[in-house]
């Protein structure tokens, strides 16, 4: 299938950026850093390892799939290598799913690598397989596959740096969306009050997959919100991924 | 018989700049381009050459005008199947070796696995490229990867070859197995499209050519219904004659070892010259006519322009 | 020929803006939905694994004050908010925390002692608060005073008041009501001499 050979092209390409081993040192520090970082607090010691644990995941995670993802499409087009590319026949939108699955790729793989490490260093405290953090761990992935698609999508028309402050300006709006619901509440009912909350509902919200809290408490999490939270991320990404063909589709190769 | 490639009123523009003002480069082009000949698309620098290809290959998309290819619309995939295109100055994936490049290329033509092993190691040979098959990219000079991509382009053993300056940044010898590619290709029944700002390639290899100047084809047609034969001097190269006895008949340049080259303009003149240097007991090394080449009819519709 | 084929591509390109508005319309609804689902939130809970504040301090690159500031209004929202159950046990490493961060931060003390005191019901702690903030800035008369004030109204404590308006004297700028009040607080002590003396 031809998504498939350039998804492993991107793969090959993509997994053989240093950065990635750059953002991975800096985790894994980060990881081991949670052990001292216990001595410090107040709290339960294995709480704050699986806390922070799980937050480096989440945003070197993210940082990853921004770094990479907003250079996906661009470098291509950059490097005119995607002359050759498209000039052959294949569809536009098999090239976009191509790259997309090929860094949704890479980033699985980076993403079990930390989270083998964090896992091991979890067991090392506790001598036992906590699987609720799988839970976590696989909606943090979702997550990053929704922000993968924002960072494509930037990459089909804006450079490396501009894409990656938007891509960024996605994820801080996505984990702060109930900011807006609090402000919402405070004002009038009216035609600003409808629009205001037409667009709090279009807003990512990320925290939908945000269930570290509620793991590392262990508090009962009703399962319906399971299912809603991975339609939400699929729906959301191939909203994105949709938006971006659209795009990409009219853009001339000059 | 099907056209190669036919393309009729095609206009292309761009907005440039910050405050983006319209460029027209491409204002009403009309080619056709016949099965099994190679037709030259010549131009200066800016004159659309690129932009035309890109339209042709889907890489851009014209505001206006219709292009077919082999009776297809050139956006269709039947078309593109049919179609090998090299770029200028080719840039490929450089983390790949050279077969791993050609095999991924080939996943996108669906070609039978059992079918691509073969088809890759025919191909680098048929590019000269077997000492090569396993380096990266990366480490592949000007001239390699210029072959790659003509590998690349011949994948899918395409009835169209769309060649993007081929042979610029080639040495000699390069430039000569290029053409000697491009001529095989057109005796394996393929039809070549080529641009090139070198003239004399592609004077000694295409069969049809078109020139572009400033987004408008300026002439189209067999080359030799181009170029007229007329001669237009005669280079005689004499010895032993006085060189102030010479100047009523050409213009005469002395050359090294006392020889003199004159340039003869009249084809009378010649017979005069040769009687001339017959009695003063002189001797003609070379006599050469030279008609009109591609060269002169590009300046000369150039300067117009 | 050409002509189908471009009908085709506005056709294309329709469906996928159909789909575009489909896929934005579930999962705006999904988000709907996720939103009525009420989860067991301890919101800003992982606030309580924030280390001591001279450790903290060290991750604020020079925005400590800022950071307070942050910290401060989210404190607001979190204890004002009574639908979270809270049993208020780290009122106090949170207003420690915000007053090794920024030590001249007035409003901090002040309110985290009046939640202290009215919401958690502990005045000890908020007494503590207070010294934490008389000891950080020793100018400010109001911190005594309003020790004192909790003390002598709440907790009918007249002597400890006693000590704190006379804390509160000693710093400049202090109100004449301090000295009644003052007075009241040993009149409370039955000490009618001393409270005539002092008044």
């Amino acid at each position: 299938m031809k998504i498939r050979a350039i998804a492993f092209n991107t793969f090959r390409e993509a997994i053989r950026d240093r950065i990635l081993y750059l953002i991975l040192f800096f985790a894994v520090v980060c990881i081991g850093f949670s052990r001292l970082l216990a001595l410090l607090t107040v709290g339960d010691r294995v709480k704050i390892i699986k806390d922070v644990g799980l937050a480096s995941l989440s945003l070197f995670g993210a940082l990853m799939a921004i770094m990479i993802g907003t250079g996906l499409v661009y470098k291509e087009i950059e490097k005119k290598t995607i002359y050759t590319l498209l000039s052959k026949p294949i569809h536009r939108f098999q090239f976009l799913l191509g790259k997309f699955f090929g860094l949704v790729l890479t980033l699985f793989i980076m993403l079990l690598l930390m989270s083998i490490i964090f896992l091991g260093l979890v067991f090392f405290h506790t001598f036992k397989v906590e699987w609720q953090l799988l839970i976590a761990i696989l909606f943090i992935f979702l997550e990053l596959c929704l922000i993968t698609s924002v960072a494509l999508l930037f990459s089909c028309f804006s450079t490396p740096i501009l894409s990656s402050l938007f891509t960024l300006a996605f994820y801080l709006i996505g984990h702060t969306a109930w900011g807006l619901e609090i402000l919402i509440q405070k004002i009038k009912s009216g035609f600003g009050k409808a629009l205001a909350q037409a667009l709090y509902h279009f807003l990512p919200d990320l925290e939908n997959f945000n269930f570290k809290t509620e793991i590392v408490h262990n508090l009962p999490i009703p399962p319906k919100i399971f299912l809603y939270s991975i339609l939400y991320g699929v729906f959301y990404t191939l909203f994105v991924l949709i938006l971006a063909l659209l795009i990409f589709r009219k853009r001339d190769f000059i | 018989m099907e056209t190669a490639t036919r393309i009729e009123n095609l206009h292309k523009s761009f907005k440039l700049g910050f405050i983006p003002q319209t460029k027209k480069i491409l204002k009403g082009i009309s080619l056709t381009v016949n099965q099994g000949e190679i037709f030259g698309y010549l131009g200066p620098n800016g004159a659309g050459k690129t932009t035309t290809i890109k339209c042709i290959l889907g890489l851009i998309f014209p505001d206006q005008g219709k292009i077919e290819l082999f009776g297809h619309h050139h956006l269709s995939l039947k078309a593109k199947a049919q179609i090998g295109f090299l770029p200028e100055n080719p840039y490929f994936y450089d983390h790949l070796t050279a077969s791993e490049f050609l095999y991924f290329y080939s996943q996108l033509f669906l070609i039978k696995k059992n079918e691509r092993e073969k088809k890759i190691k025919d191909l680098i040979q048929v590019v000269g490229l077997e000492k090569s098959a396993d380096l990266q990219l990366r480490k592949f000079s000007r001239g390699m990867l210029q072959r790659i991509g003509l590998a690349q382009a011949l994948l899918n053993e395409p009835s169209l070859v769309i060649l993007d300056e081929p042979l610029g940044g080639l040495d000699p010898i390069g430039r000569k197995e290029i053409r000697d590619i491009i001529v095989r290709l057109k005796e394996e029944g393929k039809t070549v499209f080529l641009s090139s700002h070198i003239l004399q390639d592609i004077e000694m290899i295409c069969d049809r050519v078109a020139i572009i100047v400033n987004g408008d084809i300026i002439n189209q047609g067999a080359l030799q219904d181009l170029i007229s034969e007329k001669i237009l001097f005669t280079e005689i190269v004499i010895s032993g004659v006085e060189i102030n006895d010479l100047e009523n008949m050409g213009e005469p340049f002395s050359e090294r070892g006392g020889r003199i080259l004159l340039k003869v303009f009249k084809e009378e003149d010649v017979e005069k010259v040769l009687e001339f240097v017959g009695s003063e007991k002189g001797k003609i090394h070379s006599l050469i006519p030279r008609t009109e080449t591609l060269e002169d009819l590009f300046v000369e519709i150039v300067k117009q322009r | 020929m050409p002509k189908r084929y471009s009908s085709e591509k506005n056709f294309s390109t329709l469906f996928l803006v159909v789909l575009l508005l489909l896929t934005c319309g579930v999962f705006m609804n999904l988000k709907i939905a996720t939103d009525r689902i009420m989860r067991k939130k301890v919101p800003g809970s992982s606030i309580i694994y924030l280390p001591k504040g001279e450790y903290l301090k060290f991750a604020t690159f020079g925005y400590s004050s800022f950071l307070a500031d942050m910290i401060y209004l989210w404190a607001i929202q979190y204890y004002s908010d009574y639908t979270i159950p809270d049993s208020y046990q780290y009122l106090e490493h949170i207003f420690t925390i915000i007053s090794e961060l920024d030590p001249q931060y007035f409003d901090a003390y002040d309110v985290g002692a009046f939640i202290a005191v009215y919401e958690a019901q502990d005045l000890e702690l908020g007494l503590r608060i207070l010294d934490m903030g008389l000891e950080k800035n020793p100018q400010e008369f109001w911190f005594p005073y309003i020790a004192a004030h909790y003390l002598q109204f709440i907790k009918k404590d007249h002597e400890m008041a006693q000590e704190y308006y006379k804390k509160t004297m000693s710093i400049e700028g202090y109100p004449p009501i301090v000295r009644r009040l003052y007075a009241d607080a040993i009149f409370k002590t039955t000490d009618y001499k001393g409270a005539w003396q002092a008044g």
